[in-house]
């Protein structure tokens, strides 16, 4: 039987590869492993999902040879804000390569970023649709936003930078705010489990706090994919306070922002925007004081207008009162000198009594009566004729 | 001012007895007096008031 060395039955097929296939070629892939090593070359897996993104269709190894790298992988982090990672979405362009020793390899000659680009901005548009569809994209947002929000509970990476100009702010506002650091990673892959985890501590002290601020620290990395996370988005979106988002982002939103009740730039326009909340307060309790002392004036004013109104009225009505007493009064003392019988003696009027009686006609004595008149200065006794 | 009125009442109904009515004329006289004098302090007492009242007037 004729057989065949295994070195020439791979060389046969080295040779009837490379001349099958002797362009470069664009594709599509994922990478499931990147590697480097000493001399600066990149080891990447490259794989192919189904639809479903579970079930593996295709794997195979590629490499970037270090002068190749230099560039690529300068001008890939340049164009989408990342590095070159696992769990990416590349179309990259591919020489065949087949080593009899190393078997089959791809050699990757170039990447395009805008495809990555591209998949990160349908990952964010899906996962948008999904929240969409589930009804819980706009309940962040739909909570009340608390009048003070002073109690924060604040998702960051203690060592960053963001996360201390945050502080700083905050402290050199005239407020006084109360802050609870729940320290998470905010790049990389462990972003999302670790916020995750931040989120459920917070849950479990809800009460102490009016509001959560995701802020991410300052630095180099622009890279925001780690906040276009289904689980991420979905468990802020129905966070049960109101989430604000200080992450940063140089390019669109992330999708974490698109559900956060209210999203900003930087850690320090966060910080900003809590103050402006506590001055939007400020400036009404000074125009409800001012309105207040307004109001007390007016009232006041009015009360004295009414008081002195009273006052002159009382005074006039006991002046009349006090008229009209002694007014009476000179009557009745004029009636009374009016009926005096010394004083109408005195005018020369006289009182003519009979045995006691009053005399007031002559029918009322005969001849012989012995009368007493009354004279302002004595009494005349005399005899009727 | 009660027992002024009652005398007042009394003078006008015409008593024989000038000496009686004359008490009472006297009396009405010391009545009218004290009631000046009444009115004069309440007067007094009333403008104390108003005076307290004052201040409280811009």
């Amino acid at each position: 039987m004729e057989s065949l060395g295994l070195f020439q039955l791979l060389q046969t097929l080295r040779e009837e590869l490379e001349e099958s296939f002797p362009d470069e070629y664009w594709v599509r892939a994922e990478i499931s492993e990147l590697k480097g090593n000493a001399s600066g070359h990149r080891y990447l897996e490259l794989v192919e999902k189904d639809k479903d993104g579970e079930a593996l269709l295709a794997r195979t190894k590629a490499v970037i040879w270090a002068g190749t790298w230099r560039g690529l992988s300068a001008d890939f982090l340049l164009q989408t804000g990342s590095p070159l990672s696992v769990g990416q979405q590349v179309l990259v362009c591919v020489q065949v390569n087949f080593h009899p020793l190393y078997g089959l390899s791809l050699v990757i000659n170039d990447i395009d970023p805008s495809y990555t680009l591209g998949d990160w901005a349908r990952r964010r548009q899906d996962i948008l649709q999904r929240l969409k569809a589930e009804g819980v994209i706009d309940l962040n947002k739909e909570l009340p936003f608390p009048a003070l929000p002073q109690r924060i509970a604040v998702i960051s990476s203690p060592q960053a930078a963001g996360y201390e100009d945050f502080m700083k702010h905050l402290s050199a506002s005239p407020y006084a705010f109360y802050t609870c650091l729940f320290p998470a990673m905010v790049q990389g892959d462990q972003a999302e489990p670790s916020i995750l985890a931040a989120l459920d501590r917070i849950v479990k002290r809800i009460e102490a706090f009016d509001v959560v601020v995701l802020i991410r620290g300052g630095g180099s990395s622009t890279d925001l994919s780690c906040f276009d996370s289904y689980p991420l988005a979905s468990a802020l979106a129905q966070f049960p306070l109101p989430v604000v988002s200080g992450i940063g982002h140089e390019r669109d939103k992330s999708v974490v922002d698109e559900v956060a009740c209210v999203a900003l730039k930087t850690p320090t326009a966060t910080a900003d925007y809590l103050i402006s909340c506590l001055d939007a307060r400020w400036n009404e309790l000074v125009s409800a004081a001012e309105e207040l002392r307004r109001r007390s004036l007016t009232c006041l004013q009015q009360q004295h207008y009414l008081l002195d109104t009273f006052h002159l009225k009382f005074c006039h009505a006991w002046e009349n009162l006090l008229q009209t007493q002694r007014h009476r009064l000179d009557l009745w003392e004029r009636d009374v000198e009016a009926r005096s019988p010394r004083e109408q003696l005195k005018k020369g009027f006289s009182i003519t009594t009979c045995r006691g009686k009053l005399i007031r006609k002559v029918t009322e004595v005969k001849p012989g009566d012995e009368l007493e008149t009354r004279l302002y200065d004595g009494t005349i006794v005399s005899m009727v004729k | 001012m009660a027992e002024l009125k009652t005398i007042l009442d009394g003078l006008n109904s015409s008593s024989p007895d000038i000496d009686t009515m004359e008490k009472q004329v006297e009396r009405a006289r010391e009545l009218i007096q004290v009631c000046r004098e009444t009115l004069t302090k309440t007067d007094r007492a009333v403008q104390a008031v108003f005076e307290e009242m004052q201040p409280c007037n811009n």
